[in-house]
């Protein structure tokens, strides 16, 4: 009996994912995604702690506010486990064996984005959720937060999810074009890095229509204000994003267009590979 | 969800079966020249000097590189617009390192498994029994990274194994291999070929390796068709009986020569062919005619190494 194609994608992803955080493979694959993992969820746990010790003194983080506070971890992350993911099955010549069987380019890329979004997911979504609860235990009636809270899991999801989707593509994008895993992580962060600072630049520099589409650029940028514009929120009184004027769903929507962009160019890349 | 049955095809239709096949890289290189063949079941070596194109035919058989003319069926499934049916019915091992270092072999055999779309039960079954199989045995819970190439080969073949494929290509299974190491693994292709009941293509510049095991023959230059026949067909036809007289030898090998033999020297013996009719009577009344005594009377036959490279086989003579 075979499964259908489904599965197999599945399977391919199910494996992936394993891959992003070293499982079966040597401690070292572990120690990085691992560790880097348990940094992202360090604010949530500090401030959980300080809320069981003085939780009047405490103003929580908002979810809308956490990917910018370990946006910074997120992108180590992906630069280290991108490569491991995509790189490594070039290196390898693996891919020889994956495109002999009835796995499409088109599957392949769909099971490695998936496996990444969904450890950045995980990641960024976990401290999200303890906040969310610790506030609810924070407070005098727990059920009652939780209750009147619950809209924020909606914004909270679908920012996660904008989050990993972007970041994966741009990272396995970015890592498939070499094998050689150190360069491929190079690049990856210089991608973001570059990127980031050119946006804050433009903004600072430029004036009327070009300064307001400048942080367009700026990955960091777009998936701020994307977020922003899921929860509903205002940016900060010294944010680019408030310098620029450009409403919310502009970022969303770049944010989606980027997505789709770098899965085309992601697709490509694999098709013109030789197995 | 339902995966595409083999095609109802005749048990008597070739496994493979390419028309006018072609394939050119850019304007200079044709790898793959109009080439038309018929491949049945059973183990089917394919030969060629290097560059003759062997890998390239088995890229587009595979699915894995589009012709830029003609057409092929493998298994009854079109090559183009077929690719994913067939390739759920196919198993390659390729020629080059394809193995990851940092995982052991029955994970990757199992992933492997997983990937070709049988279940989880039935993939860590089936990749236990394919290792055990191939003869690897504690060593499969060890990163592949610290095999042996002989591993290393067995874990190729255990890959493209797993998921019970009607066709396995072999790419050169022997690559890297020591004598022992080669003879092992081609006992475990014949056994593959006949405990399994999958037919094989595979290639191989060594033809010593594709006599042994291989039933039919398939041999391409530049690109393009030179023969396709069964082992016994080529071998039969460069069957010779050596002769070896008391003297005059020079003499009876005119005598045959003008009776329409093709008549050659092998040190002290005449190499009389068997391709046409039988010389047997030819040689003893002609012997006896020119009073001679008939020491030696033996059939024998070349082997395609001496089919392929007579060059060299007539400097080693020398």
């Amino acid at each position: 009996m075979r499964l259908g194609r489904a599965f197999v994608v599945l399977a391919l992803l199910s494996y992936s994912f394993q891959a992003v955080f070293g499982l079966g493979r040597s401690t070292v694959a572990k120690v990085i995604a691992i560790g880097l993992a348990v940094v992202a969820q360090i604010p949530a746990l500090v401030q959980l702690g300080i809320a069981a010790i003085a939780p009047a003194d405490l103003e929580f983080i908002t979810p809308e506010d956490y990917f910018g506070i370990v946006s910074l971890v997120l992108v180590l992350f992906c630069a280290f486990t991108a490569p491991e993911i995509i790189g490594r099955d070039q290196r390898t010549r693996t891919l020889t064996l994956y495109f002999s069987r009835a796995l499409s380019r088109s599957d392949y890329v769909t099971a490695k984005v998936g496996s990444l979004s969904l450890a950045l997911m995980l990641v960024l979504l976990t401290p999200q959720l303890f906040l969310l609860v610790g506030r609810a235990v924070a407070g005098e009636d727990t059920l009652g937060y939780l209750r009147d809270n619950v809209d924020e899991l909606a914004p909270i999801l679908a920012g996660t999810l904008t989050v990993g989707l972007l970041m994966a593509a741009v990272s396995l994008t970015i890592a498939s074009q070499t094998p050689r895993r150190a360069l491929a992580t190079g690049m990856v962060l210089a991608y973001f890095v570059t990127f980031t600072a050119l946006g804050s630049i433009l903004v600072e520099t430029l004036t009327g229509g070009a300064q307001k589409y400048a942080l367009l650029l700026s990955p960091f940028g777009v998936l701020e204000g994307a977020v922003l514009w899921l929860f509903s929120a205002r940016p900060e009184p010294e944010s680019e994003i408030l310098k620029t004027g450009l409403g919310g769903r502009y970022y969303f929507a770049a944010a989606v267009v980027y997505t789709v962009v770098l899965l085309a160019l992601l697709y490509r890349r694999l098709q013109r590979l030789a197995v | 969800m339902a995966v595409q049955a083999l095609p109802d095809v005749s048990p008597t239709a070739p496994l493979i079966e390419t028309r006018e096949l072609s394939k050119r890289y850019g304007k200079q290189v044709l790898a793959v020249d109009s080439l038309s063949v018929a491949i049945g079941g059973g183990v089917t070596g394919l030969v060629g000097a290097n560059g003759a194109g062997k890998s390239t035919l088995i890229k587009i058989l595979l699915g894995l590189l589009d012709p830029t003319g003609g057409s092929a069926r493998v298994l009854g499934f079109d090559v183009r617009s077929e690719r994913p049916s067939l390739r759920r019915w196919l198993g390659y091992m390729p020629e080059h390192d394809c193995l990851p270092v940092d995982v052991s072999a029955t994970d990757f055999v199992l992933h492997m498994a997983r990937i070709s779309g049988l279940p989880a039960a039935a993939a860590r079954d089936r990749a236990a029994e394919v290792l055990r199989h191939v003869g690897l045995f504690e060593e499969r819970y060890r990163p592949i990274g610290s095999y042996s190439t002989g591993m290393k080969q067995r874990v190729k073949l255990a890959q493209a194994l797993v998921h019970d494929p009607r066709l396995l290509v072999l790419d050169e299974p022997t690559n890297g291999l020591d004598p022992q190491g080669r003879d092992e693994m081609l006992s475990l292709i014949r056994r593959v070929g006949s405990e399994f009941r999958m037919s094989i293509l595979m290639s191989s510049h060594l033809l010593g390796e594709i006599e042994r095991v291989c039933d039919n023959l398939v041999v391409i230059d530049g690109g393009r068709l030179v023969r396709s026949d069964t082992i016994s067909s080529f071998v039969e036809s460069m069957a010779v009986l050596a002769v070896e007289v008391s003297g005059r030898r020079d003499e009876l090998a005119g005598r045959l020569t003008r009776r329409g033999f093709e008549v050659s020297e092998e040190g002290s013996l005449l190499m009389v062919a068997m391709d046409g009719e039988p010389p047997y009577d030819a040689v003893r009344d002609e012997a006896a005619d020119l009073e001679v005594g008939l020491l030696r009377l033996e059939q024998r036959r070349h082997n395609l190494e001496d089919i392929f490279r007579p060059d060299e086989v007539e400097a080693q003579a020398e």
